[in-house]
């Protein structure tokens, strides 16, 4: 009785689990970043005519602020990079408990794939 | 023997300071924008303008207002951009990253030979065969500082706006992107 009790509970956290992040393989995060932050969705469109526009849901699971960079990486139908100077490493922050909306514009109309990249932002010493 | 300890004394020091002067600065190479980046509270670093040029392209690109040209793609000239800030910059780092973008999306040209104050490029001027074709749109726009001190935390606020007008004169998209930077003296910043 006890084990079916014990494995109700286990599927019940999976499954719990499997609905609270996604486990798209066009998001690449860190171990840093996924302990603090869950990627909730991924959304896909078309703008400007013929434009891929991505956008990422991302979760704070702390209270605490938490910062972070990301990368957009574009692909055309071969599954070749298209580098070019949308592909930065953009700074952002999400406030403790929130939800963000992060997106992407294709930097060309050849693009029919991306990947995108969360890194925990590293303490940088300044000058001022 | 004292005359050894004597040559070995001032031989050791000149080692020490030879290596002090030689092995101190630790130069090496880093990715333009990365996360080793040096982040400054009262100045534009190279990052912000990735991000500023990087905001504004994508929401241009996005507006798909350079697809309405009757002759795509969609010819820009280079209008003023007013430099608002404490410090000298050059907005070709905020201008040029926005015109690569759009020359490799296909979505716009740039005219080097109409423009502000003269030609970019005089020598393309003077050889031009037939008059250019008018530009679909000029890019315009201010790059302002709002900077506020609070005890020892200093802050910054570097806004980039842009304009983009057609023939009739009317901004048809605009941008705002604000980046704020937060520190205190031998503070730390991301």
């Amino acid at each position: 009785m006890k084990k079916i009790i014990a494995l109700f509970l286990l599927s019940a956290v999976f499954i719990l689990a499997g609905c609270a992040t996604t486990a798209d393989r066009r998001i690449m995060t860190d171990e840093d970043f996924s302990k603090n932050i869950d990627v909730i969705s991924v959304n896909t469109t078309t703008v400007g005519g013929d434009m891929l526009k991505a956008q990422v849901e991302l979760l704070n699971k702390t209270k605490d602020i938490q910062r972070f960079n990301y990368r957009f990486e574009w692909f055309d139908a071969h599954g070749m990079q298209i580098n070019n100077a949308m592909s930065a490493l953009i700074p952002d922050q999400i406030d403790g408990s929130q939800s963000k909306f992060v997106s992407g514009v294709a930097p060309t109309p050849s693009c029919t794939d991306f990947r995108v990249r969360f890194i925990k932002a590293k303490p940088v010493t300044t000058d001022e | 023997m004292k005359t050894k300890s004597l040559i070995a004394i001032p031989a050791i020091a000149a080692t020490v300071i030879l290596s002090g002067c030689t092995g101190g600065s630790n130069a090496h190479y880093i990715q333009t924008g990365g996360q080793e980046s040096v982040v400054t509270v009262g100045q534009i670093n190279i990052q912000d303008f990735i991000s500023a040029a990087n905001a504004a392209t994508g929401d241009l690109l996005a507006s798909g207002v350079l697809s309405r040209v009757p002759n795509p793609p969609a010819v820009l000239a280079m209008s003023r951009i007013v430099n608002n800030t404490s410090q000298q910059i050059d907005t070709d780092l905020l201008t040029k990253k926005i015109r690569v973008a759009l020359l490799q999306s296909g979505k716009a040209v740039t005219t080097t030979t109409f423009g502000l104050g003269g030609a970019e490029d005089p020598l393309a001027q003077s050889i031009q065969q037939q008059p250019s074709r008018p530009p679909d749109f000029t890019l315009s726009g201010k790059i302002i500082e709002t900077s506020v001190n609070a005890g020892n935390t200093k802050q910054s606020t570097f806004t980039f706006q842009l304009s983009l007008t057609d023939q009739r004169g009317l901004a048809v998209w605009e941008s705002d992107k604000d980046i704020t930077k937060q520190g205190s003296r031998s503070s730390v910043g991301f």
